[in-house]
């Protein structure tokens, strides 16, 4: 199957998502087929300003896509997906808006219609495989890593319509379609990490990873697995200044990697600031 | 029969300045004296005064008339009292027709010579139909005295006391096991505090003892057929496996019972019941029933430890469901309500974390005879030393129910008194606002707050088993920002209640179909009139009580079953109906059997007659729409008062100009 794809700016500099992802679509047969010349998507801080080239920015990415004859666009992180969808949706409502966008994209020759989908690479796995697609290429036990899914606040909201927006399980059946332990009672899936708040408002932030890392490890959790290259560093490397247990926090194609049996350097896993160590 | 030559008096209303305003009324006079067959016409003030109608009822006599026209307002406005005056002048009521030159010409027509124009011509058509009317008489029909009242709750319970006690025959019909509805599943009740159990128990034992109440529980209306006044109700009582004749309510047999893990409907799944079994110890009837699914002798074929035990002999595996009829002339409906399930609201945690309660399930907490015995404790045991009561829970919400259920706000804050009073706990109320309208609801809430209630304007955004503080671990934090002060609060309680909403009972559309109601969006059945007919539906003969129509209190549903009660009796009390004549006739010769008309009959006033392949019409239920008589392929069917030859003269005489 072939997929538009678009890293986003943190991809390739995260600790591993690149490498997991490759190693991991690779073996699934998930062909990710990276947008050319693709740009920042603006993120949700300057999606908030309301400014036109917050809406161009997301527009000239899908615009891209379509030219390059893209009719999906996969993504890692929640924050590029959901600023993706966004504009989708206001761009599809809004025929002023989407006149002035256009004119700015005409000047690169390019056009948007609003013809590709939005998608998340989790989702993709999850609906688009049979578990037993991805449960032939598991070789290693992987059970006694116990698994906190955590989705973060932005993947299914305000949407909701790819999971529950408040207590999703999307994450939950892959991790048990590759044989790994998951937490039946994780509280904190959906709970804000800060996002790129945790800048200015450090303190505020560091109590919102707290609840996350202290949930996970009361409910008896090994490693707290994520889907978003923001939420990864915000909940590893916040638990620097947390004065509790330490737990790993590994993007869900490096868990996938390891069931698949990959090694850890091969799933960047070395860039972690919590080791992996089971 | 037709009078031979007809003599037409025309009346023309002024209507104060409504249409002289604008229509020359001497004109349209002298004119309609010009007109065919018109022996008379003549301008008044107000025709629809006594003076008014004074003037045709003398003219009839004086002069001779044998029809008569008057060009005034709407006929949805004075018909009926033009066509009385007509009778009571000696002449056939329908020998009478009405131009409407208010509505139709001078409250909207600008230029006052077209006004008197388009008067002339609707007067022109008026005395060409009117020449042409047939004398119709109304049919009558006898009122069977009896009703049947669907749902045992309070609202039912009330409605069939009221007209048992007026010494008419009711039949009420309850689907579960005994009667008492949601009411009898409380505790206390807002604002007095009086014990429910104490107010509502003896209105059970009463209805289980009217001479002339007719007790059907476990039983389902499945059919209706009929018309005011004259009704079949098809029933459905469904086998209790228990002789009603001979069961003594002694209760051996639940304590017999082998299948004992069966959660009970009663306490909303807090409790466990067993296979042979009563809702509550104060049921009504106190007969047990076998609940087949969960009973080993239905599933495995043996047991029958209950027979084995009960030594009145009243076990019969071998009862059948029996279907009965009766005959009544009303139907009163009382289905109540249902409480929403907030299981959909991931976010509160209601299933996955055990001190989540629904305010139903709190009822039963507080209840004498629910599972904790009337103690607030948590499900291990403890005393709660806080709790959160979460209003407005799927309610007043635009992914769930958008209208606010009424009730809530007054049992939350019931809940908080009840709480303190019981246990000392800190209680938190986290509402949107409080609703408080009602005699001493306000005062109530004043009362809470005096007590140290905290009251915390807010939704809330999660319930968490997340604490920040560890010795608060095992408790379950309330998150909300308090739009007060202005700051997030997280609350770390020991029991969370969901304030619940109030939703439609289930089998709402299945009713409404056999009965013949609306049910609004929100699936509540639509009053005939949101100010002047809440009682009654669009249905003659079928009256609402209680929460079907929408969520109410108490003190507000035992004032609707009683008014209810009284529409009833009213319709009782006048003993014949008269039938509006304007009905559509098949004429059995022409129809083909088709079906076309039945159709399109929005009222089911028509039905086939295999044994002569036609269709019939039932006189009582049409309402001379004419729906019918347009679909005819074989123009078998005429609506009396608008058949063709009325229709096409009118025509013939307003365009003949």
């Amino acid at each position: 199957m072939k997929y538009g794809f678009f890293p986003g700016c943190t991809y390739s500099s995260s600790a591993g998502y690149k490498e997991s992802t490759e190693a991991v679509s690779k073996i699934l047969g998930t062909e990710l087929i990276e947008i050319e010349d693709w740009n920042c998507c603006g993120a949700t801080s300057y999606w908030s300003t309301q400014d036109i080239p917050a809406y161009v920015l997301p527009a000239r990415i899908m615009a891209l896509a379509e030219k390059q004859n893209l009719k999906q666009i996969v993504n890692v992180c929640n924050a590029c997906y959901s600023t993706l969808r966004k504009a989708k949706e206001k761009l599809s409502k809004d025929n002023e808006l989407l006149e002035k966008v256009n004119i700015s994209l005409a000047e690169e020759k390019l056009k948007y219609s609003g013809k590709v989908t939005i998608r998340h690479y989790l989702e993709v796995i999850v609906n688009d495989l049979k578990p037993e697609d991805i449960k032939k290429h598991v070789n290693v036990d992987i059970k006694d890593v116990i698994v906190a899914p955590y989705y973060g606040c932005q993947l299914n909201r305000p949407w909701g319509d790819l999971d529950n927006p408040h207590y999703p399980t999307m994450l939950d059946r892959l991790c048990k379609i590759i044989g790994a332990g998951v937490l039946s009672d994780f509280s904190a899936k959906t709970s804000c990490c800060g996002a790129a708040s945790i800048m200015p408002h450090n303190k505020e932030c560091l109590s919102l990873n707290q609840r996350i890392v202290s949930d996970a490890l009361f409910k008896g959790a090994k490693v707290i697995s994520t889907i978003c290259p923001l939420c990864q560093l915000n909940v590893d490397a916040s638990q620097l200044k947390l004065n509790l247990t330490k737990i790993p926090v590994l993007y869900f194609t490096q868990l996938m990697g390891l069931a698949f049996g990959l090694n850890e350097r091969e799933l960047g896993m070395d860039k972690l600031i919590v080791p992996f160590k089971i | 029969m037709k009078e031979s030559i007809p003599k037409i008096g025309v009346y023309v209303c002024h209507c104060g300045s409504n249409i002289s305003g604008k229509v020359n009324v001497s004109e349209v006079v002298e004119y309609a004296t010009g007109l065919p067959n018109v022996e008379s016409a003549q301008e008044y003030k107000f025709m629809c005064s006594d003076p008014g109608q004074q003037l045709i009822i003398s003219d009839v006599k004086e002069k001779g008339l044998n029809r008569v026209v008057v060009a005034s307002c709407s006929p949805r406005m004075h018909e009926k009292t033009f066509r009385l005056a007509t009778q009571t002048a000696g002449l056939n009521p329908y020998y009478f027709q009405m131009a409407c030159i208010r509505e139709h010409d001078s409250w909207v027509t600008e230029n006052p010579e077209k006004a008197t124009l388009k008067a002339k011509d609707l007067v022109r058509g008026a005395v060409a139909r009117v020449a042409h009317h047939e004398p119709l008489t109304p049919r009558v029909v006898d009122i069977n005295p009896n009703v049947l009242v669907i749902g045992g709750g309070i609202a039912g319970m009330q409605a069939a006391l009221d007209i048992a006690d007026a010494g008419k025959k009711v039949f009420l019909v309850e689907r579960e096991p005994t009667i008492g509805g949601n009411m009898s599943k409380f505790d206390k009740t807002f604002p007095t505090l009086d014990c429910a159990a104490c107010i509502s128990t003896p209105k059970l034992v009463a209805v289980g003892q009217h001479k002339n109440i007719e007790l059907m529980t476990y039983s389902e209306l499945i059919d209706l057929k009929g018309f005011v006044g004259n009704f079949t109700a098809t029933i459905k009582k469904k086998a209790r496996y228990v002789d009603a004749s001979k069961c003594t309510g002694c209760g051996i047999c639940s304590e017999k019972c082998p299948s004992k893990k069966i959660l009970s409907e009663f306490d909303h799944q807090l409790t466990y019941r067993t296979a042979i079994y009563t809702p509550f110890p104060q049921a009504v009837p106190n007969t047990r029933v076998i609940d087949k699914e969960h009973c080993l002798y239905f599933k495995k074929g043996k047991c029958k430890a209950c027979e084995k035990f009960c030594e009145a002999d009243a076990i019969d595996f071998n009862q059948k469901d029996e279907i009965i009829d009766v005959e009544i002339g009303s139907v009163i409906i009382a289905t109540g309500f249902k409480t929403f399930d907030p299981t959909p609201l991931t976010q509160y945690g209601f299933g996955r974390f055990k001190e989540v309660y629904t305010s139903i399930q709190f009822e039963r907490v507080n209840n004498a005879t629910g599972p904790t015995s009337g103690e607030i404790t948590t499900k291990d045991g403890r005393k709660p030393e806080s709790v959160a009561i979460i209003h407005c829970v799927g309610s007043r919400d635009q992914n769930h129910n958008k209208y606010c259920s009424r009730v809530c706000c007054m049992y939350s804050m019931k809940f908080a008194h009840l709480v303190k009073e019981k246990t000392g706990a800190e209680v938190y109320e986290f509402y949107i606002d409080i609703r408080s309208p009602g005699k001493g609801y306000e005062e109530f809430y004043n009362r809470l707050q005096e007590e140290g209630t905290h009251f915390i304007r807010g939704k809330v955004s999660e319930v968490t088993d997340i604490v920040d503080d560890p010795s608060d671990q095992g408790k379950l934090t309330v998150v909300a920002e308090d739009t007060l002060a202005r700051k997030v609060r997280r609350i770390p309680v020991d029991m969370v209640v969901l304030s619940v909403g109030l939703e439609p009972s289930e089998g709402m559309q299945d009713i409404a179909r056999m009965v013949g109601f609306s049910l609004d969006s929100d699936g509540w059945i639509n009053e005939l009139h949101p100010k002047l007919g809440p009682l009654a539906t669009a249905s003659d003969g079928i009256f609402i009580a209680g929460c079907c129509q929408g969520p109410k209190d108490i003190p507000d549903t035992v004032a609707q079953a009683q008014g209810a009660a009284g529409s009833a009796l009213s319709l009782i009390s006048r003993e014949k109906l008269a039938i509006e004549a304007t009905v559509s006739v098949i004429n059995p010769n022409r129809c083909m059997g088709c079906l076309q008309c039945e159709n399109v009959c929005v009222y089911g006033a028509i039905s086939y007659n295999p044994a002569l392949n036609v269709c019939e019409v039932n006189e009582a239920l049409c309402k001379g729409c004419g729906n019918c008589a347009s679909t005819c392929p074989n123009k078998a069917i005429t609506v009396k008062h608008f058949n063709n030859d009325e229709i096409m003269w009118e025509m013939e005489g307003i365009l003949s100009n």
